[in-house]
């Protein structure tokens, strides 16, 4: 990795303003930030060693939140897709991202690795809340950072320090955080249909086409974020998929992970090394199992 | 790579278009992530096959044990149709093989005797140009992760197939006069322990079939299941499932790297 290195981030990476608030917030951060002792990390002691090894130290812990609205009524089964709900989840998500980026920005860091993205979605509203370990890069004596990569806007990545360590070491940085989601109704089947497939084996063509429309449609917003983020990949895709907990004809499909991009010459084959550990499991010393008598 | 395959929605063959631009996504962790590039395969994304099915309906003689073959077919070809409309929009990618394929059965309240059948995994493709499809020129599937698929290429296989086999087996239930005689006893129930075998042989069987049919020697990381679903706890379903492998023509010396060992200090 050479000192000119390319700057990353899209044009799509703005500031986003969180009016009063935000800038309270910041103006606490950045005298937190600069005041001594005024780290805070939910890190590892070995993360954060690995962390160094980068070039990297944590600054502090850094959230964001988003949460909107969704309208009455969207979740009474219907046919075809929730877009409201759709809409508010997306909206809820660039919110947060924009509010955590304020956070970082005002902490002075490079970015936020180990983001828990936590999701929570009730009949009247998305809520999307990030929370992380914001990092910055070590300096030596002269002030030179030691860590190469120019970031044009703070990377946001759900990989561990450790996964960010071993992605790093073999030419992969992150970038950002990508989303896809869909709510799709149950299409109805017609009491007619019901009956005369009721003692056979027959795919239910419509039902599938819908499910499998709306996954693929979430995967593809997705795949449009990390290209707008001028991603190349995208690992450790998490999928929820399931019913909705409150309207159980609505199949909720979420994917989303940390999308990334080789800034190496080409990919860095780490050495591996095939080992045996031949430790026994350590048995250690549980206070509860005291209680029992 | 222009024909879409026309069994996919529309939706997937707009997606899988950007995908050959170079982007991938992948479920794959970091490590498996560059695992898999160890062994020399990219990624090419996420694919996915889906089918809701409908169960027809078999009630099992209550005294008898006895396969249900219309419940076995209708989870044996509600799973062929996601597997393959994964393998086709791996096929479209033009991928040499799927990895880390996972397969779910979701029952939805809606859906009166029907289930969801869905296969999702990571299309790969191999760097150094050779093709990896298994003998019937599909790409490859298996539901190893990426840490056994590298052990495993390092020994000279690779993975030709995920196999399985079902069975659906209603098991008797024991008449009142055998109950009632039985009791305070200690014996084996002869009859319960013979289905539970029968069922599984049948299982067994019907994936060997399989890995027979792609050429393979052997079947690796094979797991047995047993699910009731929805149908009450004398009607069980028995599915095993696998990574059927062949030697790679010309790996014959190849032999897995001997492992040192170590003493840990993070325990």
């Amino acid at each position: 990795m050479s000192a000119n290195a390319p700057a990353l981030g899209g044009p799509g990476h703005q500031e986003a303003d969180l009016g009063e608030l935000g800038r309270a917030l910041a103006a606490g951060e950045a005298s937190a930030a600069a005041g001594p002792g005024g780290v805070t990390s939910d890190l590892s002691l070995d993360e954060v060693l690995l962390l160094h090894s980068v070039g990297l130290e944590p600054v502090q812990v850094v959230f964001g939140i988003g949460c909107v609205s969704i309208l009455n009524g969207v979740w009474v089964w219907g046919t075809g897709t929730v877009t409201d709900a759709h809409d508010a989840f997306q909206r809820a998500f660039s919110t947060a991202k924009e509010s955590i980026r304020q956070q970082v920005h005002a902490a002075g860091a490079v970015g936020v690795v180990g983001v828990d993205v936590d999701v929570h979605l009730s009949p009247h509203r998305s809520e999307v809340v990030v929370t992380g370990t914001a990092v910055r890069s070590c300096t030596d004596e002269e002030g030179r950072n030691h860590f190469k990569v120019k970031y044009r806007s703070p990377f946001l990545c759900d990989l561990s320090a450790r996964d960010f360590a071993v992605l790093s070491s073999a030419g992969w940085y992150p970038l950002d955080l990508a989303a896809g989601v869909s709510y799709v109704h149950a299409p109805r089947r017609g009491l007619g249909a019901s009956i005369g497939q009721s003692v056979q084996n027959v795919e239910l063509t419509n039902y599938t086409e819908a499910l499998y429309d709306a996954r693929e449609a979430a995967m593809e917003e997705m795949q449009a974020q990390i290209s707008t983020f001028g991603g190349t990949g995208l690992v450790d895709a998490k999928i929820v998929d399931r019913p909705v907990p409150f309207a159980h004809h609505v199949v909720e499909f979420m994917v989303y992970g940390t999308s990334i991009r080789m800034l190496a010459e080409d990919h860095i084959h780490p050495e591996l090394a095939v080992v045996l550990p031949v430790d026994d499991r350590v048995r250690t010393f549980e206070a509860a199992s005291l209680r029992k008598s | 790579m222009t024909n879409i395959p026309t069994d996919l929605p529309k939706d997937a063959g707009a997606r899988l278009q950007e995908l050959e631009s170079g982007l991938f996504t992948s479920d794959l962790s970091v490590n498996e992530f560059l695992l898999v590039k160890q062994v020399g395969f990219h990624p090419l994304g996420l694919v996915m096959g889906s089918s809701i099915y409908h169960i027809g309906l078999q009630k099992g003689n209550w005294s008898s044990s006895q396969e249900l073959t219309k419940l076995t077919a209708a989870m044996y070809n509600a799973r062929e149709l996601a597997m393959n409309r994964m393998e086709e929009e791996a096929d479209q990618l033009g991928a040499d093989g799927v990895v880390g394929v996972r397969l779910d059965v979701n029952f939805y309240e809606w859906g009166h005797d029907s289930a969801e059948f869905i296969a999702v995994g990571t299309a790969v493709k191999a760097e150094d140009g050779n093709s990896y499809r298994n003998k019937l020129g599909k790409p490859f599937t298996s539901d190893l992760s990426g840490q056994d698929f590298w052990t495993l290429a390092q020994t000279g296989y690779m993975p030709q197939a995920l196999v399985m086999g079902t069975c659906v087996y209603h098991i008797a239930h024991r008449g009142l006069g055998q109950v009632v005689s039985q009791v305070g006893q200690n014996r084996e129930l002869e009859n319960f322990t013979q289905a539970m075998y029968d069922a599984r042989e049948l299982a067994m069987k019907r994936m060997q079939d399989e890995a027979n049919n792609v050429g393979a020697t052997g079947v690796v990381g094979m797991r047995l299941e047993e699910k009731s679903h929805q149908w009450g706890e004398h009607t069980i379903e028995f599915l095993s499932l696998g990574t059927a492998v062949a030697r790679r023509a010309g790996s014959e010396g190849a032999a897995p790297p001997r492992p040192t060992t170590i003493i840990t200090f993070d325990n």
